[in-house]
Formats: structure tokens, C-alpha cells, sequence
């Protein structure tokens, strides 16, 4: 059993006081650092490690783990099981922690269904509380300004519990990208190649090989190859900033493309390796978007059609091998 | 979906192929045997072949010697045989390591661990006669050494297993054997010139190259040709050197024939200087040689739990923990039953740690005969000599001292190790990729010096993972962190650290420059003039690029006020990502990029029913549909269908897709090793359509003498042959490449 990486200083100088009265230390530092960022951003660990404030990994998760623990910070998971966090305000923190700890788990699980909501019913079910009881906390949180309560336009009934400052989300049933019930190919393919484009300017930089040469004889058309531009991860492109520049440039006219779903669509684009995440909100290019190949595929066999029948034997086999004789250029055995 | 299962379990049909390449016919008839039965006994053996006793103990021995088996005697009556995969699997890696070696400490190293390979494990001693032939029996000390440094031109091969390899007394290494096979070192020499025929024909196939391991003898006899004290040594001698010829022809074959001008010089005229510089001059410089690739993990020393199989060292060690820790009985509680898994893990690592050690050698001062020992070069020290300090072995830092190494001591090469150093390749290759070529050298620099403390890529006997405590970050072994002074120090002064960073971050950092409109830095940095400083950071801007990329090549670790931030690697999950990465350059090129964005969505999103798909891949059913089908066909993501009511019925039911990356994983590892069987039987094949061409160029009047005795018309076919050869073997090596990436580099991961 390895042990646990010690660290020699002493891990927090009292972090809580500080925290109140505002006297400068490392979770104010990494507070203040965050609070930078526009609101709702979130971190992944190697963001907050580049902030230079933190003297080890193990001391950075425990200053996320002070702020956690007083509510400045709420800490969530990406898709991929990433450990991320976002920030909350001093006062929003400063409410949590007025919470009565029912209250705390309604509110938690409120937060956590963000724009889908949660039924009523579900919460009491989840929490174990009493009917009475859970609307008794649902209203003090309502009073206090944290969540509201809508309705479902679907089941008029239904009460739905949602943070105060979210819209619901759309009814997922087109948005722009479908017209009449069918992915639009044509308006989806526009506006990935406005993306990319803009992505690609803003991430990377092409700049001469061997930049600091002395290139007196250097033709005028130097040989380029790009380099990742000099940004924190926060200030790449997002779903926001290529909204923006798509709006500014008026290239699609037709339909009205929401945050929400500019972020769906560059979810997609991640898929097939154009874009590649930086962070949970920001985005890159690929430096080279073509796949690399490998020495399975690059043989006969790696693409070959009748792969599941050829054998050491029989009719198809290596020796009898039509793409074989093709690639090495040699004569096959004739079957 | 699956593929006609009429072909034998694919890797043993790898390995056979391999084997009998390599050792011959009758080798890998007894490997093939041990295929067919598992593990089993002489008898077992004996009653599932046709070869009489006498043939199969002397296969047995061969392939013990050369590790691809293990044996064991619970009962010392009888003993269990059974193939070692990974080692038999391994032969293809031979001439890989050497390169590895080569670039990473030179040729002299390169050449003892192909010696070393050769011979499957030696003695230092035997090691000590094979390059420096005790004097009285020494005839002719120069030419001697060069040709075991293998720079000579390998005409004596073939020549060296008719030296009178008796087996003296001394043979170190024989209580190795079982006992039944004992009496089997008489029965030798025969066999080995018999077998000699078989590998020879791949001498000349490869332009009078000497085939891998043309020593047959040494593979053959134990250890007679090293062992033998009073033979003709000047025969034994030529075995090494051919070893080496062979090899870096393997190596030619096997790594594109990239920095393979070095080594493959056994055909070439070598100059003196060059050649005395490529020479290990006296037994000290072995010895530190071979205490240098101790020291890092390239070779270990042969312990009698080394011919253990996996299976028989859990047994061993599930048998201790019980009647220590039980008395004896399987324990019944849950979380007994945890607890004995952890401490059978322990209670492997403890063998094989134990198996491993080594007693630090004695050192003695060095005295003025030594003095042409060779502080070690600059790529030596990038090796870790610097770290030998902070080792537990540091009275070697010392560099008024050479180790003496016991002569008694058994040594093999370690392939684990080699895992490692592909690892390395492989990453140093997509950072060229995905960044760029200064980052990659400066990411190469981090990952050499950390292969130091790596005898292996991951460890297959963990401890059962602990529950995950917020706010405790991971341990990290300080041995694995790094530090951009750490590598400073041996990245090459010329190196340009300014390219591959965005210019205006330079100019920011170093004052009195500019970027002009096309890019260019005016005027341009004179790296010799930058500050330590400077340097150190425009070294972690190329470090932080490797952070920030979507890979996560480097972690950082923590960074203690007024020093460099320390950097650890996270081997597991990028290991992950690599494997990830090859089933989608798979995919893309079997399919198209449609298919990986299937593979992804399905990857992120886990069981998908088609409406999901669709939003996931912001596509038309109609479109997917096919995509799905196809993808299911070739196995690369499963399919499942659920019946919504109690028909079964394509309309009412849900079509749910999922992919599994350990699935895909094996059933792409299946693939690859079926097609490097495929290379084989062609290769195989092209060889006997010019089988009797290779017999002609093989006679040994028309080596050396082809314009004389070959027509032009079989010069071209030879030709013609000797490419196609290459092409295949070229192949193979990056198949296996693929290999190391689905196999090697991390274990087996947990299915969903
Ligand atoms: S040997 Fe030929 S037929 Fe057989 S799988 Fe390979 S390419 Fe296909």
C-alpha cells in the first residue's frame, strides 16, 4: 500500500477566518482567481492546477474541498466522470449555509436536474420527507430567492421545481436544426464549416517552421505549421463566442440558433474528431482532423472482404490471396 | 457476428509460426504440441506427438532455454510444462529492443543484449569469455573482439556450433533444467547442426544476412558454446557476431528501417576509429554495461520462479496466504474473500520483487587500466545515470568506482521492459502528431527519463482499488515525477524551444524581439543566449501545451515556492485514450468517419435506442440504420433487441446499440494477430516459390560469389524476393506496434 503523499507544509493556515474576513490566503486566492471567469464557468482540475496557486495536487483538491464544503464552490462531473467545479457567489454561498439540511438536499437535488427540473412528487419520494414537510421547504426555499416552481405545459398538474435564475428547456422536438421532423444536412453542414472555421482561426496560429532562423533568404512563401495560440483554456472558443460571431456576421439567416443548441451542435462536432474540448466549455480545433491509420489497416487483410473467411485452408487463404498478390505484387497460388 | 471459428485460437498459431521461423522445425513441432495439449507433462508430450522421446526432451530444452516455456514440479516426479506467451509472442520484439537499446545507449549496449538474446540467458561469466576468450586458448585478441562486437563481416557463421562445445562442469545455469531433461545436453550437438539447415535458409533469403539466431548451438545445447571453456573459441565467438548481423537485419525489417544505419553494419567495411569506438574494450566496460541495463530494468537476473507460470505462481501464492493467514481454508465472509485477493496480489508482487532482486554488486576503485572506460556519453545520462543518485544503488553514482558483477549470476532480458519503451515511442509519435516536433522531443526527453523507475507499464497484480477520498489526491511515486530542470539538462543544446509556441508568447518573455507580419521572430533568438530561466520557462510552455491537450499527455503535480512545478505522467488513463485512438483510425478506414462518430456517440452516451443516435449524431434514422448494421456485422459495437410487448416483432420492439471499449479491444487484438498470421503463411508461401533459388544463393561456394554463380535472372528474382520479404516483415513490426497499444499497455479494463 503506497502511502499517502505527505505534504511537508502545513496543508491550510486556517482557511475558515479568512474565508469571513477576507484576509488573503490560498482558498481566497483560488476564489478570487475563479471569480474572474465569467459566472457559471466551470473548472476541470488541470485549469485550476495552471492557476499556480495550489503548491501540490493534493493541496489543490483540499482547497476545493474547503470551498466545496462552504458552498463557494459546487462540484459536479462531465460526461466522462471528470471531477469539475463551478463557482457560486458569496451570497449564494452564504444562503446554503443557512439552509436547515433538509432544505440543503432539496435544493441539491433542484440543482442537480438543472434545466429539466424535478417533479414534486419525485423530490419527496427521493428525500423520504413528509408531503407536508416537503412543501414546507420547498417554500422557504422559494422565499429565499434559490428555485421556483413551474408548470409543465404537457401535465398542467405536475409541479416542477427548477433554480431560480434556469429557464426550462425547450421541448426537445426540433429546434433549428430540424425542419419538420428531419435533420436539416444542408443548414447543419453551413454552420459546422462557419465553426470550424472560426474555431481554427481563433485556436491556432500557423507561423513559419524554424520562426527564429534568420530567414534573410527565406523565399516569400515560408513553409507554415501551426501552433497553439497563446490562451487559457477558459478564453478558447465557446458555444457563446461562436454564437456571437455567427450573429455578427449574419450568415444564417433563416433560423434563430440558441446557446443550448449551438452547444448540442458542437457536442456532434466532437464526435467525429473536428473539435476536440478544452475544457468543459471551450473548444479546439484538431490540429490534423484526419485519422491516423495503423499497421492492421494498412495491410490486405486490415480492409479485406472476406476477412471472416479466409483461413489456413480451403479456398481463401493467404497463399490463394488476390490482395496479397496485388500488394506485393507477386503471383498467387490459383485456386 | 462471430467470424467462423474454424481456425485454431489464433495466437497460438502466431507463436508456431514465430517459433519455427526463428528455432526451426523441430522446435516448433514440441511448441505446437504444448499448444495442443496446455500444460502437461514429458509424458503427456510424448503420447501427443510423433517425434520420439529423444527429439522432444531436446525441443523441451531449446524452448526452455529460450524462456518460451515454464515448468514446474509440485512433486519433484512430476513436472508441468507450459507455454509462456508473452515470451513466445515476444520473438517478433527481438531486433525492436535492440534498437531501442541502440538509440538509447549506443551500439555496445545494443550488441550484449542481442548476445544476450541469443543465448536466451547467460552467465556473466559466460559473457565474459564470449567477448574477452580467456588467453590461453586466445587466438588472435583483436580480431576476436571485433567480431564479437559484431562490426566484422559475418562469414564465419554457421561455423561456430562445430566448435567442441563440451559441457564443462561449471555450466551455471543447467539446475535450471527439470531433471528429466538433464541428460539431454549429450544428445545436443546433433540436433543443432541438423536444426542449423532449417534457420539457415533465412540467412540468405536476406542478402547473406545470418538468420535471427543462425546460433542454433547456443539456443540448442543450454548454454555449451558459452559455457565452453576449452573449445575452439574462435567458433563461439562468430556465434555472437552473427547473432548480430541477424538481429539488425530483424531490426531493419521491424522498425521501418528508420536509424538502422548504425548497427547494420556487419556487411560493411567499418573504420578503425569507428570501430574501436563501437567496441567494449575490456571486461570493467562490460561489466558496466550490463549494469547499466540492470539498473534500468532491460535485464534481470534468471531465478528459478522465472520458469513459473502465471498460473502456478497464483497457486504458489494463494496456497501461503491460506495456511498462514486461514489456516488453510478458503475463507467464506465477503470481505474475507476481498482481503485475500489484496493479499494474494501482494503476496505475487513480493515473489516476483524477490525474484528480481539483486544484490548490489561490489565496487572497486578505479585504477589506471580503467581509465579508457568511458564516462558515460550524454544519452547515457539522459538514461538516468543522473537519477543513480537518488537509487538505492548509489554507490554506483560514484564514478571513481566500477561495478564487479558476480560471475555466477544468470541474467535474462526483461521484454516487460520493452512494453515500456514502445509506450514511449508511441506517445512521443502522437505528440508529433497532435503538437509538435520540439514539443514531442521535449515530451521524449520527460518520458525517458522516467522509464528509469518503470520495470513494466502497468502492474498486473494491484492492489484492489481503494474507495477514492475527496480531497486526497492519487499517490504518485516520487520516482515518476519530472521536472523541466530535470530535462533541461539533456535536451540537446541546439534544440529550438522557441518553435512549436505561439511567437508572441516568446517576444513576451524575452525582450528586445518582435514578430513580423509573416511570423518570423526579428531578430532571431540566440538559444546560447537565453537565460537558465528563459529556458526553463519556454520548457514548461511546451510542457502546459501537453497538459492542456485533450489527451492529458502530462499531469501536473505540485510546485513548491521558488522551484520547478513537478510533473507526473497518468500512464493508465492515457493508455486508454491510445487504445480508444486505434479502434477509431480502425474504424475510419474500414468504414468512414461516419462510423467513428457512431463509435464516440455510443461511447459517451453508453446504450442508445435509434431516436438517441440521432440526436446524438444530429442525423436521420434513415442514415444511421445502415451504419448500425454495418458496424454490428464487423464487431465493433453490439447490438440488442427488447421486445415491448409479448411478440416479437420488429416494430414493437426497442433496437438498443451499445460499444464496449474491452470488447472491441479484444476482438481488434483477434483481428490484428490473424492478420500477422496471414503475413506469415504469405511470407511462407512466397519463400517456397523460390525455394530453390534460396537453396542455390544458400550453398556456400555461391555466398560471396553471387555474380559468379547466380544468372542475372535469378539475381532479379532474388531481388524481387528479398523485397517482398521486406515488406512483410515491415508490416508485421507494425502490426505488432498495434499489439503493444491493445495489449500491453494497460490491463484488461472492467466490461459494462
Ligand atoms: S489473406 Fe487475403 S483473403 Fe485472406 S484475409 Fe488477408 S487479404 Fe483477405
Amino acid at each position: 500500500m503506497p502511502p499517502k503523499l505527505k505534504v511537508e507544509e502545513e496543508v491550510l493556515p486556517d482557511a475558515e477566518p479568512s474565508l469571513v474576513s477576507g484576509t488573503s490566503s490560498k482558498v481566497d486566492a483560488l476564489y478570487n482567481k475563479c471569480a474572474e471567469a465569467p459566472k457559471g464557468t466551470v473548472f476541470i482540475q488541470r485549469e485550476l492546477a495552471s492557476m499556480q496557486i495550489a503548491e501540490s495536487t493534493t493541496q489543490l483538491l483540499t482547497l476545493l474541498q474547503e470551498l466545496t464544503d462552504r458552498h463557494f464552490m459546487k462540484s459536479l462531473e462531465m460526461h466522462d466522470g471528470q471531477p469539475c467545479w463551478v463557482l457560486r457567489t458569496r451570497e449564494e454561498a452564504e444562503k446554503l449555509r443557512q439552509m436547515t439540511p433538509d432544505e440543503r438536499l432539496l435544493y441539491q437535488m433542484i440543482d442537480d436536474a438543472q434545466k429539466d427540473g424535478v417533479w414534486s412528487k419525485a423530490l419527496r419520494a427521493r428525500a423520504g420527507l413528509t408531503p407536508q414537510r416537503t412543501t414546507k421547504v420547498l417554500k422557504a426555499l422559494e422565499s429565499k430567492g434559490l428555485v421556483k416552481a413551474i408548470t409543465n405545459v404537457k401535465v398542467p398538474n405536475k409541479k416542477m421545481y427548477l433554480l431560480k435564475d434556469l429557464e426550462p428547456s425547450a421541448d426537445i422536438a426540433g429546434g433549428p436544426w430540424q425542419t419538420d421532423g428531419e435533420y436539416d444536412g444542408a443548414l447543419i453542414a453551413a454552420v459546422e464549416r462557419l465553426v470550424t472555421y472560426y474555431v481554427d482561426q481563433q485556436t491556432w496560429r500557423d507561423v513559419p517552421v524554424g520562426m527564429n532562423r534568420h530567414h534573410q533568404d527565406i523565399e516569400d512563401n515560408p513553409r507554415l505549421h501551426r501552433v497553439p495560440r497563446d490562451l487559457p483554456t477558459q478564453r478558447y472558443p465557446s458555444a457563446k463566442s461562436i454564437l456571437q460571431f455567427i450573429i455578427d456576421g449574419e450568415y444564417i439567416k433563416e433560423k434563430k440558433i440558441s446557446e443550448a443548441y449551438m452547444e448540442e451542435l458542437l457536442d456532434m462536432m466532437t464526435l467525429d474528431g473536428r473539435l476536440e474540448r478544452m475544457s468543459a466549455t471551450t473548444y479546439r480545433t484538431a490540429r490534423n482532423p484526419t485519422f491516423g491509420t495503423n499497421g492492421f489497416v494498412d495491410a490486405p487483410c486490415g480492409t479485406c472482404p472476406v476477412f471472416d473467411l479466409c483461413g489456413n485452408e480451403g479456398e481463401i487463404t493467404a497463399r490463394t490471396c488476390v490482395y496479397f498478390a496485388e500488394w506485393l505484387g507477386t503471383e498467387s497460388e490459383y485456386r | 457476428m462471430p467470424p467462423l471459428q474454424r481456425d485454431p485460437p489464433i495466437l497460438q498459431e502466431l507463436c508456431t509460426l514465430l517459433v519455427n521461423d526463428q528455432y526451426g522445425e523441430l522446435a516448433s513441432k514440441v511448441f505446437s504440441v504444448l499448444c495442443r495439449t496446455g500444460r502437461t507433462t514429458l509424458a503427456g508430450v510424448v503420447r501427443a506427438s510423433y517425434l520420439n522421446g529423444k527429439q522432444i526432451k531436446h525441443g523441451l530444452v531449446s524452448l526452455i532455454q529460450q524462456h518460451l516455456i515454464f515448468h514446474y514440479a509440485a512433486d519433484p516426479r512430476v513436472t508441468y510444462y507450459e507455454i509462456d506467451w508473452q515470451q513466445a509472442y515476444s520473438l517478433l520484439r527481438y531486433g525492436r529492443m535492440a534498437s531501442m537499446i541502440e538509440s538509447r545507449y549506443g551500439p555496445k549496449v545494443a550488441n550484449i543484449l542481442l548476445n544476450l538474446v541469443t543465448y536466451g540467458h547467460a552467465r556473466i561469466e559466460d559473457l565474459n569469455n564470449a567477448y574477452f576468450p580467456p588467453p590461453e586458448s586466445n587466438n588472435g585478441d583483436e580480431s576476436d573482439d571485433g567480431q564479437v562486437n559484431g562490426k566484422t563481416s559475418a562469414k564465419g557463421k554457421g561455423n561456430g556450433i562445430n566448435g567442441s562445445a563440451k559441457i564443462n562442469g561449471v555450466n551455471g545455469t543447467s539446475k535450471e533444467l527439470p531433471d528429466e531433461l538433464q541428460d539431454d545436453e549429450s544428445h545436443v550437438k546433433l540436433l543443432a547442426n541438423g536444426d542449423a539447415h532449417a534457420t539457415n535458409g533465412h540467412a540468405h533469403a536476406a542478402n547473406g544476412d545470418a538468420p535471427p539466431t543462425n546460433g542454433d548451438a547456443p539456443l540448442a545445447n543450454g548454454d555449451g558454446p558459452l559455457a565452453n571453456g576449452d573449445g575452439d573459441v574462435g567458433g563461439e565467438v562468430k556465434e555472437a557476431t552473427n547473432a548480430k548481423g541477424p538481429t539488425s537485419k530483424g531490426k531493419g525489417k521491424i522498425a521501418k528501417g528508420k536509424e538502422i544505419a548504425i548497427e547494420v553494419e556487419p556487411e560493411h567495411e567499418v573504420s578503425d576509429a569507428e570501430e574501436s569506438e563501437n567496441n567494449i574494450r575490456s571486461i570493467p566496460e562490460l561489466h558496466d554495461l550490463i549494469y547499466l541495463l540492470i539498473l534500468n530494468g532491460w535485464i534481470v537476473p534468471v531465478q528459478p520462479n522465472h520458469y513459473l507460470s502465471p498460473g502456478d505462481i497464483h497457486e504458489i501464492a494463494l496456497q501461503e496466504i491460506l495456511d498462514g493467514q486461514h489456516q488453510g481454508q478458503m475463507p467464506t465472509g465477503t470481505k474475507d474473500k476481498e482481503a485475500l485477493v489484496g493479499s494474494v496480489a501482494a503476496r505475487k508482487r513480493l515473489i516476483r520483487e524477490e525474484s528480481l532482486a539483486m544484490e548490489t554488486p561490489k565496487t572497486r576503485k578505479r585504477k589506471r587500466e580503467d581509465r579508457e572506460l568511458d564516462r558515460p556519453s550524454k544519452r547515457l545520462r539522459i538514461m538516468g545515470v543522473e537519477k543513480w543518485s537518488s537509487s538505492k544503488n548509489s554507490n554506483y553514482q560514484d564514478r571513481d568506482t566500477v561495478p564487479e558483477l558476480d560471475l555466477n549470476l544468470v541474467v535474462r532480458v526483461n521484454m516487460e521492459k520493452l512494453s515500456v519503451a514502445m509506450r514511449t515511442e508511441h506517445l512521443v509519435r502522437l505528440v508529433e502528431r497532435r503538437l509538435c516536433r520540439v514539443t514531442a522531443r521535449i515530451y521524449e526527453a520527460m518520458l525517458w527519463a522516467l522509464e528509469f523507475n518503470q520495470q513494466r507499464c502497468y502492474e498486473p497484480w494491484p492492489e484492489p482499488p481503494a474507495p477514492p477520498e475527496p480531497g486526497i489526491a492519487a499517490y504518485v511515486d516520487p520516482g515518476l515525477l519530472i521536472t523541466a530542470k530535470d530535462i533541461m539538462k539533456v535536451l540537446p543544446r541546439n534544440l529550438d524551444l522557441c518553435e512549436g509556441i505561439d511567437p508572441d508568447f516568446i517576444v513576451k518573455l524575452i525582450p528586445g524581439h518582435r514578430v513580423t507580419s509573416k511570423g518570423f521572430i526579428e531578430p532571431p533568438i540566440n538559444l546560447y543566449d537565453l537565460s537558465i530561466k528563459e529556458k526553463l520557462e519556454l520548457i514548461e510552455k511546451h510542457i502546459w501545451q501537453l497538459s492542456f491537450d485533450p489527451f492529458n499527455f502530462v499531469t501536473w503535480h505540485s510546485k513548491r515556492t521558488g522551484q520547478c512545478a513537478e510533473w507526473h505522467i497518468e500512464y493508465d488513463k492515457i493508455a486508454r485514450i491510445m487504445i480508444q485512438n486505434e479502434v477509431d483510425n480502425t474504424v475510419a478506414k474500414k468504414t468512414d468517419v461516419l462510423g467513428v462518430k457512431l463509435v464516440r456517440a455510443l461511447k459517451k452516451k453508453g446504450r442508445c435506442d435509434e431516436l438517441e443516435m440521432c440526436e446524438a449524431m444530429m442525423m436521420n434514422s434513415n442514415d444511421i440504420r445502415p451504419l448500425v448494421c454495418d458496424l454490428a456485422m464487423k464487431g465493433i459495437v453490439q447490438t440488442q433487441e427488447i421486445p415491448k410487448v409479448d411478440r416479437r416483432e420488429a416494430k414493437l420492439s426497442w433496437h438498443l446499440a451499445w460499444f464496449d471499449l474491452q470488447r472491441t479491444r479484444e476482438k481488434l487484438l483477434h483481428d490484428t494477430y490473424k492478420g500477422m498470421v496471414r503475413l506469415m503463411q504469405r511470407l511462407n508461401y512466397e519463400k517456397e516459390r523460390v525455394k530453390d533459388l534460396l537453396a542455390k544463393a544458400e550453398r556456400s561456394d555461391v555466398v560471396g560469389n553471387e555474380d559468379k554463380y547466380l544468372s542475372p535472372g535469378e539475381r532479379e528474382a532474388l531481388q524481387k524476393f528479398q523485397k517482398v520479404e521486406e515488406a512483410l516483415w515491415v508490416q508485421l513490426g507494425r502490426e505488432d506496434e498495434l499489439v503493444a497499444v491493445l495489449r500491453d499497455f494497460t490491463g484488461p479494463f472492467v466490461s459494462v
